[in-house]
């Protein structure tokens, strides 16, 4: 007896020193690949408060010597940027809502029922999701400009309502959930829109929080589709603003970056703010069998 | 009666928005463009001849089409490992009880939100032959310098990996919402057990882990086919074409050399390229996934 | 019923003015081009001028990134929601015509043909008659560092190649195989690489896509273009940006466009520059370089051909050329503006740049873009792949043929 619990102490503290080693050499990989995910956001932001003379030095300096906020006040003064903040959310906000709906709707559906035509319409999707977008955005376009939606919101946001990749992810997702659960549900009244809501939107929170902050960056970030549909400042949205303040021959990286942080600051916002979904899954949702 | 109706429409119900809008503006132009490769089509004239197989058989006889296949191909084999084991492991890391995990996620989200353009810049610097910090690097170990963006040998690796450092934080996320997600019972009855850590990870994680790893598996390998921005903004498909990817050289053929038709059909084969390997992928991974539907 | 007539009298001026409103408006002209800050704001106010000039008319102008230009272009074009108003580079002025994407503008022809600096339009008419008129003209000239070559005290600035690698090889300064500054450098870029090949009077391209070029004296001129680095080490491509190093001073001479001058300026103010034209292949030599330029052309199915064509001379004017040099840096393509004293006054270095035009080739191919990668492949095969200049010079060659098959031709 005595015996035992002495091998127990000495295993255990023999246990806490591998502990302690493990989490020192965590904390070294996640520290050193952080360094290297930050950097180039850092390299941005620093950027912004330098000169252009400073920025376009050689070798490149990483601190500004001279700190500047002349850049955002240039970046302002030069074009509407309060406008197209609100371009953008209106583009963004509007298609990431629904497109996390009708997603992850098809993609509880496409999991976790069987119905005829299933596996056609789920390989239909993945397929025309392969061709490269070169070749399909001209036709996109035309059809698009012969149903008068050139330069219009809804234009912009008609390509973005749902998405294969939402589709996809999502199915992956409820595929993990038991179907008991579901029959459980059923067996006491739920409808299938009672199960989606009740039980697969909870327990898929980290999947949707993924699904949000994706859908968002992207739509905040889309600039290829907003290139061919925006012809007037109206519209314009702050990805098609950055790449104005260079030229062909002058270029401003400094503006470029004050521009830039100032563009991506609202997605980090959302992110971090979105954090707190994350883990809010399964594992703390009550479901334990 | 009416659960059994329900239960038989539900799924067309739950399905229909999702499908619909996302056909209703890929599903048309797919087609055209498939139409596309047909003909010989030149973007800015509404005429065009219809010209059957040719612009398949010159495929057939370009080098630079060839070369484009193999560099998206060696590509492919590099940036897909590497992304799922880094993004994998970083996420196992993250879902350990380590303090600051909201912190290391959002950092390890910001190369998803740093625009390409300028997360270019910083690359072309850490790759730069004179002062860049990867030849400093390696210098400490007593290697030559390289010019490593314009070496044949050596350009498409770099960018490689700046590819990966594009795609693990996205992923990273994704897995860590699946580890998230795996109930704990699981692992306290494996302690109960006796299991250490690698088998819980074996046993329970990684099983577990498989419709996600099939998701991040085929994603990725999609995006890898198509990848286009940093080669157009880096190295320009070059040097002697050493980075000129498919989607590169399809770009560079619709838009540059008004050559529609025949971008149409090499995406055409990329396509079928891109259908065959994601059906491999879903029968090697798919198998042994608990799908309780079917 | 005195109301009622003086309501009906307001509502019959309320819709005459509407009417006239309308009418007032009925011209609107949509124009593009790529985007430049400085070029932005300045075709903003002639847009205002020409309104106020033309009552009633509208300009509707958009600014599009240069590397994205192409790419909304074509779909506008495609979808036939195109521009009224565009630019296309003057190489593509051709094949636009052939597909009937533009038209001819209507305007004083045979006086264009006098006005314009003839390297301008070689590609934007067609039987004498023009489909576009010149703009954004850019010729090769060298840029030089005053301060290094008063230390070294160099003081003639070359005129000829001997001269040229004479003085970049003072100016080079390597130390145990590192080089610390570089002579003199092209930066494998496609019309500087050409001007060398133009200077020893070779041809390029007949009518039919033949190449003209694969001949001793091209090959002499693309070989000088790979001995910068091989032969004389002058250049190197392991430096970097040609750019950043001369506006660090560690590059003495450089090939380069006209309107890196207000680059140049805007970074580094205190720059030392000098401008001259390029050197000649021998002593008394012409000093022959490549035009590149755009053009402001109309499109087909604009309802306003002829108010275009106004809008198109408005942009191309005397006056708003002379401005749009000032502001930009870019090279007018009037033969008046050549020797104008009030450019001289605002910017003396204009000299070198305005001289260079009258000496300029338009660039000896349509497709620019490829031939300018086929160029820099050609010398990076001799530099990276270690060909041999013979093999790399009659691969070009051969490309020369193959992009105009496949691009001009667009044979299958």
């Amino acid at each position: 007896m005595l015996n035992n619990q002495q091998i127990d102490h000495s295993t255990g503290r023999r246990h806490v020193a591998r502990a302690k080693i493990l989490t020192v050499l965590t904390y070294v990989a996640l520290v050193s690949i952080g360094v290297i995910m930050l950097i180039p956001f850092l390299w941005m932001v620093l950027g912004s408060f330098k000169t252009v003379r400073e920025v376009m030095q050689f070798p490149p300096t990483f601190i500004p010597k001279d700190p500047t906020l002349a850049n955002y006040k240039e970046v302002f003064s030069r074009l509407p940027f309060a406008h197209y903040y609100l371009n953008t959310i209106i583009t963004s906000v509007i298609p990431t809502v629904i497109t996390v709906l009708t997603a992850s709707m098809a993609g509880f559906g496409f999991a976790k029922y069987r119905f005829a035509g299933r596996n056609f319409i789920f390989w239909l999707i993945l397929a025309t999701m392969m061709i490269p977008y070169p070749v399909t955005i001209v036709p996109l376009y035309v059809m698009a400009y012969r149903a008068g939606l050139v330069n219009t919101y809804t234009g912009l946001i008609i390509v973005s309502l749902s998405s294969a990749f939402g589709i996809f992810m999502m199915r992956q997702f409820c595929l993990t959930i038991p179907d008991d659960l579901l029959d459980a549900a059923r067996i006491d009244g739920s409808s299938e829109f009672g199960i989606f809501f009740k039980i697969i939107t909870p327990l898929t929170k980290p999947a949707l929080a993924t699904l949000t902050i994706f859908t968002f960056t992207g739509n905040w970030n889309a600039y290829m589709w907003p290139l061919l549909m925006v012809n007037t400042d109206r519209l314009r949205t702050l990805s098609l603003a950055i790449p104005l303040f260079n030229g062909q021959y002058a270029s401003f990286p400094n503006l470029v970056y004050a521009a830039s942080t100032m563009a991506v600051l609202p997605v980090i916002l959302l992110f971090v703010f979105n954090q707190r979904y994350f883990t809010e899954g399964i594992a703390m949702s009550g479901l334990k069998e | 009666m009416w659960y059994k109706i329900q239960r038989k429409i539900a799924p067309y119900v739950f399905i229909f928005p999702g499908v619909l809008f996302y056909l209703m503006v890929t599903f048309i132009p797919a087609i055209i463009g498939v139409g596309l490769s047909f003909t010989n089509w030149s973007i800015i004239t509404p005429k065009f001849r219809w010209v059957g197989l040719r612009n398949y058989e010159r495929l057939l006889t370009d080098d630079l089409f060839k070369t484009s296949l193999i560099n998206t191909f060696r590509y492919a084999v590099w940036l897909i490992p590497g992304v799922i084991i880094v993004s994998l492991l970083l996420a196992l890391l993250l879902n350990t009880k380590v303090r600051g995990i909201t912190f290391f996620r959002t950092i390890y989200y910001l190369p998803m939100v740093t625009p390409i353009a300028v997360a270019s810049v910083i690359w072309m610097w850490i790759y730069d032959r004179r002062t860049g910090i990867l030849n400093y690097i390696i210098g400490l170990f007593g290697l030559a310098p390289r010019n490593w963006l314009n070496d044949i040998k050596t350009a498409l690796g770099s960018i490689v990996v700046m590819g990966i450092w594009l795609a693990v934080g996205g992923n990273m996320i994704i897995y860590l919402a699946a580890l998230q997600g795996i109930s704990r019972s699981y692992y306290e009855a494996a302690e109960i057990d006796g299991a250490g850590y690698w088998q819980r990870l074996r046993f329970i994680t990684l099983p577990l882990l498989k419709p996600t790893t099939l998701f991040i598996v085929i994603t990725t390998t999609m995006g890898a086919l198509r990848a286009f921005a940093q080669m157009n903004i880096m190295t320009q498909g070059g040097p002697l074409n050493s980075t000129t990817t498919i989607v590169f050289y399809i770009f560079q053929a619709a838009f540059t050399d008004l050559r529609m038709g025949y971008a149409a059909a090499m995406s055409v084969v990329l396509f079928l390229i891109t259908l065959v390997l994601t059906f491999i992928d879903w029968k090697f991974l798919g198998k042994g996934v608990n799908y309780d539907a079917e | 019923m005195k109301l009622t007539k003086r309501s009906f009298l307001l509502v019959i001026t309320l819709i005459a003015v509407f009417a006239l409103n309308s009418l007032a408006f009925a011209e609107t002209l949509v124009h593009w081009q790529h985007h430049s800050p400085a070029r932005n704001e300045m075709v903003e106010k002639f847009a205002r001028e020409f309104e106020a000039l033309n009552p009633g008319v509208k300009i509707e102008f958009e600014s599009i990134p240069l590397s994205d230009y192409y790419t909304k272009l074509l779909p506008a074009i495609a979808a036939g929601s195109g521009p009224d108003v565009f630019q296309l580079r003057a190489g593509d002025v051709p094949r636009y015509r052939n597909y009937g994407v533009i038209q001819e503008l209507k305007i004083d022809h045979a006086q264009a043909l006098e006005d314009f600096v003839p390297g301008s339009y070689g590609y934007l008419i067609e039987n004498e008659k023009f489909y576009g008129l010149p703009t954004d003209v850019q010729t090769i000239v060298l840029f030089y560092n005053t301060e290094i070559f008063e230390e070294l005290g160099i003081t003639e600035v070359p005129t000829t190649w001997d001269e040229l690698i004479e003085t970049a090889l003072l100016i080079k300064d390597v130390e145990d195989g590192v080089m610390y500054r570089m002579g003199l450098a092209h930066g494998n870029y496609g019309p500087a690489i050409l001007t060398l090949m133009a200077q020893t009077g070779t041809e390029f391209q007949d009518a039919k896509g033949k190449t003209l070029f694969n001949n001793p004296q091209g090959k002499e001129g693309f070989k000088f273009a790979v001995d910068w680095i091989t032969e004389y080490g002058v250049e190197d491509p392991n430096f970097g940006s040609r750019w950043t190093a001369f506006r660090e001073g560690e590059l003495g001479m450089v090939f380069a466009h006209p309107a890196m001058l207000g680059s140049f300026r805007n970074s580094h103010p205190d720059l030392p520059i000098g401008i001259a034209e390029v050197p000649a292949y021998t002593e008394g030599g012409t000093r022959t370089n490549i035009m590149t330029n755009w053009a402001y052309v109309t499109s087909s199915g604009t309802k306003n051909a002829d108010l275009a064509s106004r809008w198109i001379e408005f942009l191309t004017s005397k006056e708003a050329q002379r401005k749009w040099t000032i502001e930009t840096g870019e090279l007018p393509s009037r033969i008046a503006l050549i020797e104008d004293p009030e450019l001289l006054e605002h910017e003396p270095l204009l000299a070198a740049p305005l001289a260079s035009l009258e000496s300029a080739i338009p660039y000896p191919f349509e497709a620019l873009s490829q031939m300018d990668k086929a160029v820099r492949d050609a010398i990076s095969k001799v530099i990276i792949a270690g060909e041999t200049v013979d093999q790399a010079f009659d691969w070009l060659g051969k490309e020369a043929e193959k992009v105009y098959k496949e691009v001009i031709l667009d044979e299958l």
